[in-house]
């Protein structure tokens, strides 16, 4: 049985990863299963995985300074998409609009966007499957 | 994954090939970067950096081997990746360094 029969529309698979460095190859190796599950050709799986990786990059840098110990990685499994959150709630992070993975990110995804509501951070990014008639 | 570095000094061509192999990322982008300023330390020469056996890199080992091709190119050297696969140009591409870190 596919993974969609049970469950077409909504399936998530949500992981809180420490601030450290060392797991972000955990993620991206994660990103590619995920996406390789839903029928995303190796393009699409590379551009997931590298987006998914600076995206994590992105955070670390922008939290390990005060002290956060964790955030969330949530990947949204959808018909024909996969739409991917990062999040924590934080103080003061230290986010820069001009990183150069923020740069690969927008390029890579659609509908980028990071968001701050109640103290809460959020990077959501999204792809959609070229054949998504397969699934 | 981790990632391995060879190098060799070719005194024929009077430059480094460095072979990298394996991922990296933000893990190991510090650690990559002084390895490949110590090769150019222990001998001043251009540095050839062979990236077919690299599985994945992200824009923080970009940044890295930006910073050692500023300082390399303030030493007189040069820095230049080969083989890139289509991963790593595409990287390389999107953010405007295709052109000055391969040629």
């Amino acid at each position: 049985m596919e993974w969609h029969d049970k469950n077409p529309d909504i399936e998530n698979v949500e992981l809180s990863l420490p601030v450290n460095a060392a797991y972000v190859s955990a993620a991206r190796q994660t990103a590619a299963s995920i996406t390789g599950r839903l029928g995303f050709d190796a393009d699409e799986i590379e551009d997931v995985k590298m987006a998914v990786s600076e995206a994590c990059a992105y955070f670390i840098k922008a939290l390990d300074y005060c002290g956060h110990q964790s955030y969330k990685l949530c990947f949204g499994l959808r018909q024909d998409y996969v739409e991917v959150s990062l999040s924590c709630a934080a103080v003061n992070p230290a986010f820069d609009r001009d990183d150069y993975g923020l740069v690969l990110i927008k390029n890579l995804m659609e509908g980028f966007g990071v968001t701050q509501n109640g103290g809460v951070f959020t990077l959501v990014m999204a792809k959609r499957h070229k054949d998504s008639g397969l699934l | 994954m981790d990632y391995n570095i060879v190098a060799a000094y070719s005194a024929e061509k009077k430059q480094w090939d460095i072979k990298v192999t394996g991922e990296v990322d933000i893990f190991c982008a510090e650690d990559f970067r002084k390895r490949i300023m110590a090769i150019f330390k222990e001998k001043p020469a251009r540095l050839s950096i062979d990236c077919g056996g690299l599985l994945y890199l992200d824009s923080t080992a970009v940044a890295a081997l930006l910073q050692v091709f500023k300082a390399v190119r303030g030493c007189g050297g040069d820095l230049t990746l080969v083989s890139a696969g289509p991963t790593l140009m595409r990287l390389l591409t999107i953010t405007n360094l295709d052109k000055i870190l391969t040629k």
